[in-house]
């Protein structure tokens, strides 16, 4: 059983880990330095043609996610003690 | 070399020495957040200790990337003297937005990162002053997002206010608040009071009667050296709040220092009446309560009651208004516990109730000091006044709102069982002291 299990979560990373690449790439989020050449350079923004979005859009959901599972935690742990 | 090129190499000196200050002050802020961490652990029952320093070093966490997504764009966005909505077409708000040229690296701005982070650690003070009144009861999810709001919004429109020359207390009423009493410590105890209202007290703190027990903390000495670390750090937050004499920093090098309302002013000013002021509150909470951690409040509430005028007061003044910041600071933190309200580190008498008192105590005392501009008013008690009601109503109303809204939605307090047993062990944090410590 442990071995089964262990299998299902090694294919499903490989899984996330290869559309999460893919979607990198399609988003442009790969290669993007903005300049060809230090000199003369000013704002340097990485992803700066849209990436920022995306890294934006993730820093929210991570923190909405964090106060999420302390609440399902909190929960769960009322449910067990009362 | 010709004089301008002398010139271009004194204004490189002077921004990197500008963008150093910051770096390092910044730096020596975190010593605040360390030290209230320190002084709620050992203020903290055995039981809950592990729960009340996750809950620092979070909101820690969180108040960071608030503070980046919006914060420091809004601070910007009440410069135009507006009180509610954020005038989202200013200048500064515009460069200010999350994904503007003025938020991320910028070869050509040595200003607006190194600003962003020392008010960033400002935010994380007014998170930090709320979390010492709320521990061993709440639960992490209503924390984070009390914070999270808090620190990273709300104070900070108060900031806008009364914080610069644009904003409308400043530009209406001449009000003057250079060290930050009303702006952080104000807002931010009196946003703890409307959150205890609906919290409730600690497990065990009142009896049927209403009569209250002293609940002893698991230690005294990380209380008390916390509370040393904190005012450490406030010498870094006191001098963030002077603007370093630098082109990249909106002045110039010739100029000197100058205050957050662009008046001249030193650290040589800030040091006289800093020391001065917190030697009084030390002085006097302890003649009134002879109480270790009292006397160590009064320390904060010294320099606290000097805060807004701290670059105006005669030094010997300053003792003394800020032993009057150490005298009324116990006496508020009774009536407070009459009412039955359970401030666990007395936040809202050290920070509120003191504030008050070092935003009016310039009303009284410093009456007439001109403003930067012939256009603004010159200190006043009614100007202070204004001031102190906004910030009251700034602290109080969001955080009794929020917290009501919390505690319908389950998100606030933890459960009398859980509050029993103690919230490091259901919660599943680490014990603090696993060899020895008792479990409830």
């Amino acid at each position: 059983m442990n071995v089964i299990r262990k299998m299902k979560t090694a294919v499903l990373s490989v899984v996330a880990l290869v559309l999460g690449m893919t979607a990198t790439a399609q988003a442009g989020l790969i290669n993007t330095s903005p300049i060809d050449t230090w000199e003369g350079a000013g704002a340097v923004h990485n992803n700066a043609g849209g990436g920022v979005v995306l890294w934006f859009l993730i820093l929210l959901a991570l923190m909405l996610i964090v106060i999420i599972s302390a609440a399902k935690a909190e929960k769960d742990h009322e449910r067990e003690h009362g | 070399m010709s004089p301008e090129e002398l010139m271009a190499v004194i204004n490189v000196v002077a921004d990197t020495a500008m963008e150093a200050y910051y770096w390092w002050a910044t730096a020596i802020m975190i010593a605040i957040h360390a030290g209230f961490m320190m002084y709620e652990m050992g203020a903290s029952r055995a039981k809950n200790v592990m729960h009340t320093g996750v809950k620092n070093i979070l909101a820690f966490a969180f108040t960071i990337p608030a503070f980046f997504v919006v914060g420091w764009w809004a601070y910007w966005a009440y410069q135009s003297g507006n009180i509610l909505i954020p005038d989202w077409n200013h200048e500064f708000a515009q460069y200010y937005v999350p994904w503007s040229e003025g938020m991320g690296p910028n070869h050509q701005d040595g200003a607006s990162g190194i600003f962003w982070a020392a008010f960033t650690l400002f935010a994380m003070t007014t998170a930090s002053i709320v979390s010492g009144s709320v521990i061993e009861r709440i639960k992490m999810s209503g924390w984070l997002i009390l914070v999270t709001i808090f620190g990273g919004f709300i104070w900070i429109v108060g900031a806008g206010w009364g914080w610069s020359t644009g904003g409308w207390l400043v530009a209406n009423w001449g009000f003057r608040d250079v060290c930050a009493a009303g702006v952080v410590h104000m807002a931010a105890g009196f946003f703890a009071l409307g959150v205890l209202v609906n919290l409730g007290p600690r497990e065990g703190r009142f009896n049927a009667d209403g009569s209250a027990n002293d609940v002893a903390g698991h230690s005294g000495p990380m209380a008390a050296a916390g509370l040393m670390v904190i005012i450490l750090g406030f010498f870094g937050f006191l001098g963030a709040c002077l603007i370093y004499p630098s082109a990249m920093a909106g002045t110039s090098a010739d100029l000197g220092w100058i205050n957050i309302y662009g008046i001249k002013s030193n650290l040589s000013a800030f040091a006289f009446n800093t020391l001065m002021g917190m030697a009084g509150g030390i002085m006097a909470a302890w003649f009134v309560t002879r109480d270790a951690f009292w006397m160590m409040g009064g320390a904060l509430s010294g320099i606290i009651s000097v805060a807004s005028g701290i670059d105006l007061w005669y030094p010997g003044t300053a003792f003394a208004v800020g032993a009057v910041g150490g005298l009324i600071m116990p006496y508020c933190h009774k009536m407070l516990t009459n009412w039955g309200i359970d401030d666990a580190v007395g936040a809202v008498s050290v920070h509120g109730f003191v504030g008050i008192w070092g935003v009016m105590s310039v009303g009284i005392l410093l009456g007439g000091y001109p403003a930067p501009s012939a256009d603004i008013p010159e200190i006043s008690f009614i100007g202070q006044l204004v001031g102190a009601i906004s910030f009251f109503l700034l602290g109080f109303v969001p955080g009794y709102v929020l917290s009501w809204i919390l505690n319908k939605a389950g998100l606030l307090r933890y459960s009398d069982a859980i509050l029993k047993m103690g919230v490091d062990r259901t919660e599943g944090s680490t014990a603090a002291y696993p060899d020895f410590q008792k479990s409830a």
